[in-house]
């Protein structure tokens, strides 16, 4: 998920830079007093998740947590996922400072995204219901990410199609995965903080 | 013909999930050694890069000298094409990236142990005249010596070889101080954001 330094031309990195820029800042505008805490929360949860490697088979995956986030909290999705992957590259060198905007914007517009499809589904709605949108959300979020970066990698001469199934197709363990971590936080927050999953309009 | 079917599924996922990344960094390491330069590439969780694309560029004016593919223990090797400075670059799938910058120095050392040097080294010579023993002879054993030395030698450093580029492995893994760094940072950040609301709100 995360594009090294070097790869992406320079109209695609300023491109991500431009996008991710817009979405942060209305992210910050959105972003109430109440709620930074639990942004900071979900922004360390987001900067590690991806460092523990769980090994599935033959290779390893790592949770990406994009679909939970968006779903808690909508647009701020974005400054947390930029501090994120800011201290990812810095730390440890995934991804690369030039690449950040474009990284930034594939993952937390697929946050946003599966904000708007699953809020209404998850609020005040049946336990079945709640696992059901959870794991579709939890998909979502890695989906949409797996296929923006297909779409980013076009530029650099990998035929979209084949960039596009090959990143699918890898991600499908984490999708799975990723799924049952939302379906059960989401059911869980239900019954600790319901207004979690109420709040937000 | 439904069961070969889904076997088939199977086995063109397992293949490609296991020959392409999900990790989010490919780390590379070369070494110059008897004329070759070998190069070690992984991801950041260990797994070795298959089949993936290196190549190799003088380190100065950026010209490419040769390309070449991974092998499936994500090795690949080949002869030192000048004694200059390398720049090895190597491109996994899905947008992964890394390069590794093999020194003049390093290539120069790499090249010279290709040939060693027969000359007799003076205190043979001494001990020559002494044994009164023919020049020729010693001359014989002197590169014998040498070829056992070097064997030897290799035979000891080869597994520090490896224990070194282990450790280079392990040097890239997230450690739990960074871990726990990041995430003091990210409090820090909470706290300044908290601030600015506060003082907004004032």
């Amino acid at each position: 998920m995360h594009i090294s330094e070097g790869v992406l031309s320079a109209p695609v990195l300023a491109a991500g830079i431009i996008l991710t820029a817009a979405g942060v800042s209305l992210g910050l505008k959105k972003m109430e007093y109440e709620e930074i805490p639990e942004v900071a929360v979900l922004t360390s949860a987001f900067f590690v998740a991806s460092l523990i490697h769980v090994p599935v088979g033959p290779s390893s995956v790592h949770l990406v947590l994009n679909g939970l986030l968006g779903l808690l909290l909508g647009w701020p999705a974005f400054p947390a996922i930029l501090v994120g992957l800011a201290l990812q590259a810095l730390l440890f060198q995934y991804g690369g400072l030039t690449s950040l905007g474009v990284n930034t914007f594939n993952m937390a517009s697929a946050a946003v995204v599966s904000f708007y499809l699953f809020r209404i589904l998850t609020r005040k709605s049946t336990r079945l219901m709640l696992i059901f949108s959870g794991f579709l959300c939890g998909m979502v979020g890695i989906l949409g990410a797996a296929f923006l970066v297909a779409l980013s990698l076009v530029t650099t001469g990998e035929a979209f199609l084949t960039a596009a199934k090959l990143i699918v197709v890898a991600h499908l363990p984490v999708m799975i995965i990723e799924g049952v971590i939302t379906a059960i936080a989401v059911v869980s927050l239900n019954n600790i903080r319901p207004e979690l999953l109420e709040r937000r309009t | 013909m439904n069961t070969m079917k889904s076997v088939l599924i199977a086995s063109i996922i397992t293949t490609s999930i296991s020959s392409f990344a999900l990790a989010h960094k490919v780390n590379l390491f070369a070494y110059a050694e008897d004329g070759m330069v070998y190069t070690e590439s992984y991801f950041s969780d260990g797994r070795k890069v298959v089949n993936s694309t290196i190549e190799v560029f003088d380190a100065k004016n950026n010209r490419l000298l040769l390309t070449g593919k991974t092998d499936n223990n994500g090795e690949f090797s080949f002869g030192i094409p000048q004694a200059i400075g390398l720049r090895i670059v190597l491109t996994a799938s899905m947008g992964h990236k890394n390069e590794y910058l093999l020194s003049q120095d390093e290539v120069r050392v790499g090249l010279s142990e290709e040939k060693p040097s027969v000359e007799p080294t003076p205190k043979s010579t001494e001990k020559e005249k002494k044994e009164a023993v023919p020049e020729s002879v010693t001359q014989v054993y002197d590169r014998q010596l040498e070829t056992i030395v070097e064997e030897a030698v290799e035979k000891k450093t080869a597994p520090l070889m490896k224990k070194l580029t282990k450790i280079e492995e392990q040097m890239h893994k997230p450690s739990l101080q960074e871990i726990l760094g990041g995430v003091g940072y990210i409090l820090g950040l909470m706290g300044i954001g908290i601030y600015f609301k506060v003082k907004s709100k004032h």
